[in-house]
Formats: C-alpha cells, sequence, structure tokens
C-alpha cells in the first residue's frame, strides 16, 4: 500500500470516527487541538488501525501521533516493516 | 409552609412518535406503536413483536461522534430531556446549573451497547472491546450526559428500579425539591431494546406471542390478554420548585402532589397477590398530598396486559378507592406504547398531566372483553373528555418496587 493511499485511509477513518467536518481533516490537523481528539477517542483510533490496517498499535504509540500525517506514516512504517 | 414542586417541560421519544406532540395525538387517537420488530432478527425469539422507535436522530441532541456509538437508551435519554428543556425555557448556557440537577433512569442502561461488545469479547478477545464501552454503557450516563450539556452542577445520578425506574426518579426528584435539597431537577427515565432482554423476558413467558398482530397484542385488561409487548424510548419532565418557577414566568402543566415507594418483599417477578404493597404506594401518595381517594379523576395504571399483573393491580386498586373505583376512570396507555420499561412511569406522569392540561382521558385500547376479575371503568377504546383535578400513576417491577405519583392541576 503506498503512502497517499494510507494516508486517504487514515482520513477516512479520522472522518467517521472524530465526525467532524471533512475539510477539517487535512493532513498536517493536529489530533487534539484541531480534531477535538480526547483520550477515550484516542484509544478508539488505535484500535480502528488495528482492524482497519492488520497492524499492531502498542499503547506506548498513541501519544506520538500528533497530526493526521503522523499516524498515516506510522501506519506505513508498520506495513512496510512487517512485509519485510 | 412546605415547598410544592410543580412540572415546566416534558420531552419525549416513544414508538407513537418522535416528540411529545406527535406521541400525545397517537395516544388520543388510540393509535398502538407495536409493530414486528426490525432491529435485530427475532426468528428464534417467542415475541417477534415490540415498540421500536423508528426514524429517530440522535445527531440532533448530542455530539455526532457519540451518538454514533451510544446505545439507543443514552440517545432517547438525552433526546427527551433535550426536548423538555428546551419546552421549559433553558438553554445550555446553565444560567440556573447552580441548583438544577439530573435524576434519569433505567431498567438496563446500555444493554445493547454490552451485548454488541460483549459478541467482541468472546470473537476478537479483550483488545477489540472499545473504550468507549464503560462510558456508553453504563446505566448513569443519560443523567452525566444530560448534566454536562446543560451545565447543570446539582445531583447526577440514576435510579433503578426496573419497570418502575422512570417513576421512581421522577418521585426521588421530586422529593429532593420538596424536602430543599434542590430547586430544579431533570428527571424521567429511558430504555433501549436489546436481543438479551427479548430474549430473557421471553423465557420467563412474560411476554406476548401474538405475533401475527403485534398492534392488537397489548391489551391490558382484556380476557385474552397474554403478556407484555416490550417497547423502547424515553420520556423527562423538569421538576422545579414552585416560587422560582412561577419567579421566572415558566408555564406550567401540572405539579407533583405526592409520591409512594414499597417494596412487595414477596418475589422475584411476581406480585404479591393481594396488592398490599401496591396499595401501601398508592396510599402514601396520596397521604403526600393529603389528597382523598375520592378526588382523583384519572389513574394512569402500570397494567402491562400480564394475566397476573393486571388482575392484582385491580385488586390493589379495590383496596385503596373501594366502591368509589367503580366511578374512577383507569387506564393504561400501554396499550398504546407497549411496555417502555424503564421509560414507561415517566411517559405514563406525561400522558397524566396532559390528560389534566386537555381534559382528556386516553382510552386502553384493543378492548374486546373485559375480564372479569378487572371489571372496572377501563376508558375502553376511545379517549374520552373529562375536566379532572387530580391523576394518579401506578409503576411496578421487578424486584417488588411499587409506585405511585399524583398529580394536581393548576
Amino acid at each position: 500500500m503506498n503512502p497517499e493511499t494510507i494516508l486517504h485511509e487514515v482520513q477516512a477513518l479520522c472522518l467517521h470516527l472524530l465526525r467532524v467536518p471533512p475539510e477539517k481533516v487535512v493532513p498536517h490537523a493536529r489530533l487534539v487541538e484541531d480534531l477535538d481528539m480526547d483520550s477515550l477517542f484516542a484509544a478508539e483510533l488505535g484500535l480502528a488501525l488495528e482492524r482497519k490496517f492488520k497492524i499492531e498499535v502498542p499503547e506506548t504509540a498513541i501519544p506520538n501521533f500528533k497530526t493526521v500525517a503522523d499516524v498515516a506514516a506510522y501506519v506505513h512504517e508498520k506495513i512496510n516493516s512487517s512485509a519485510a | 409552609m412546605s415547598r410544592r414542586v410543580v412540572v415546566t417541560g416534558i420531552g419525549a421519544v416513544t414508538p407513537l412518535g418522535l416528540d411529545i406532540a406527535s406521541t400525545w395525538a397517537g395516544i388520543l387517537a388510540g393509535k398502538s406503536g407495536t409493530r414486528t420488530i426490525t432491529r435485530f432478527d427475532t426468528a428464534k425469539h417467542a415475541a417477534h413483536i415490540g415498540g421500536e422507535v423508528v426514524g429517530f436522530m440522535p445527531e440532533k441532541y448530542m455530539a455526532p461522534r457519540l451518538a454514533g456509538l451510544a446505545d439507543p437508551f443514552l440517545h432517547y435519554a438525552v433526546g427527551a430531556a433535550s426536548m423538555a428543556m428546551e419546552d421549559a425555557g433553558f438553554t445550555e448556557n446553565g444560567e440556573f446549573g447552580g441548583r438544577m440537577g439530573t435524576c434519569l433512569g433505567t431498567a438496563a442502561g446500555g444493554q445493547l451497547m454490552l451485548e454488541r461488545q460483549h459478541t467482541i469479547l468472546l470473537t476478537e478477545g479483550p483488545k477489540g472491546v472499545s473504550a468507549l464501552t464503560v462510558p456508553l454503557g453504563i446505566a448513569d450516563m443519560g443523567g452525566g450526559y444530560v448534566s454536562m450539556k446543560y451545565k447543570l452542577r446539582g445531583p447526577n445520578h440514576c435510579v433503578v428500579s426496573a419497570c418502575a425506574s422512570g417513576a421512581s426518579a421522577i418521585g426521588e426528584a421530586a422529593n429532593m425539591i420538596r424536602f430543599g435539597l434542590m430547586d430544579r431537577m431533570v428527571a424521567g427515565g429511558a430504555e433501549g431494546m436489546s436481543p438479551l432482554f427479548l430474549a430473557g423476558f421471553g423465557a420467563a413467558k412474560a411476554l406476548s406471542t401474538r405475533n401475527d398482530a403485534p398492534e392488537k397484542a397489548s391489551r391490558p385488561f382484556d380476557a385474552s390478554r397474554d403478556g407484555f409487548v416490550m417497547s423502547e424510548g424515553g420520556a423527562a419532565l423538569i421538576l422545579e420548585e414552585f416560587e422560582c418557577a412561577r419567579a421566572r414566568g415558566a408555564k406550567i402543566y401540572g405539579e407533583i402532589a405526592g409520591y409512594g415507594s414499597t417494596a412487595d418483599a414477596y418475589h422475584l417477578t411476581a406480585p404479591r397477590p393481594d396488592g398490599g404493597g401496591a396499595a401501601m404506594a398508592m396510599r402514601l401518595a396520596l397521604e403526600q398530598g393529603s389528597v382523598d381517594p375520592t378526588a382523583v379523576g384519572y389513574i394512569n395504571a402500570h397494567a402491562t396486559s400480564t394475566p397476573m399483573g393486571d388482575e392484582f393491580e385491580v385488586r390493589a386498586m379495590r383496596d385503596v378507592f373501594r366502591d368509589r373505583l367503580d366511578a374512577t376512570p383507569v387506564s393504561s396507555t400501554k396499550s398504546m406504547t407497549g411496555h417502555m420499561l424503564g421509560a414507561a412511569g415517566a411517559i405514563e406522569a406525561i400522558f397524566c398531566l396532559l390528560a389534566m392540561r386537555d381534559g382528556m382521558l386516553p382510552p386502553t385500547i384493543n378492548q374486546e372483553s373485559l375480564d372479569p376479575k378487572c371489571a372496572i371503568d377501563v376508558i375502553p377504546n376511545v379517549a374520552r373528555p373529562a375536566q379532572i383535578e387530580y391523576s394518579l400513576s401506578n409503576s411496578f417491577g421487578f424486584g417488588g418496587h411499587n409506585v405511585s405519583l399524583l398529580f394536581r392541576r393548576l
């Protein structure tokens, strides 16, 4: 899966989960400050990523997600490392 | 002088409609809100019928991200309470929030949400379970969410007394105001439908299995009744201390004049055969209101359409009202709404208030042949005009709960 596809998928996932206006879910949007994500929805996001991309997202990874692009980059790395 | 409690706002989501106006119009027209259940597969259940809420949009009242995940019970609790707040003239700015609290009842809480997450627990394991399972599944979150939305900083709790929960919540909230602990309360009840409860009530042989005629299945007091019809929805009332309500020029639906609450101390599900616990609840409600039974112009019965329950309630009413019962109109609106469980007592309180306001008594529909053991005036099939000063509403629940609320027209 290429980085662009992953980014689109992550954006769609954030949109579905957080129900914010679609134009707000840009790559540099900050999850907490711009998209109003709290700790409960951070956990939900981890769960949704695991389901969607069949990867493991340990709890310790979640605090490192600052922006939508961070999440996409993490997923990309995980998929590639597991494929290798 | 003792503090009086009045109702200044009402809201509801029911199988008959998504607000008070449509629900009350349905009641006065004698419509049934029960039909074949479509929310989940009922093929292997004893009962395939229920009173589902259809077309409700929780996003109108809740944050969309939570509405999408929340249990129906929470949708209905927040929806009904929001409509009641708006009706009473309160906004989300929390102007009166320092002396205003919530008391919203439910029998089961977020049952459907918990059942779905439990299925995930069994199939995917604990890691698949949603982080919102507990906050959106627990029974108290109706009051919790409403307090956050409207910035109400008084007591915030939930009453659980099975099918009497909605009535208990109103009675407890009214007493908080009466005894000076609070000035305003949001009170009521909510329930969502779930497969486990349909199966559980079915196994206990409590449900009607008149699956081929869902609209005729709930028939309290009728000789051919065979159980209740499980239903869902929410109903909420804004209770205020009388002087506080008057000071802000609020419209007033009526007064909560009395509340009686007792236990049967007898059996898990069966009511006490002599109706003693229920009779005591009615007496306590009349006593708190200093009202003689002869003044009561209408009784909204608990009567769920079970063979035993309806008969024993008639016995209890006979014990309290004696010969006067023959001249007292009694109806069961569950014949139209089905049994909304934890919301039932709250919606029926609203029906009592509207009956007094409009001078129209709700009927008991599906009356073909009155059970001789229930030989009272059940207002058969058609609503009836009558000017009344007092009405009484009974609510009972598994566990032996008996609750009676007395309302006065103002």
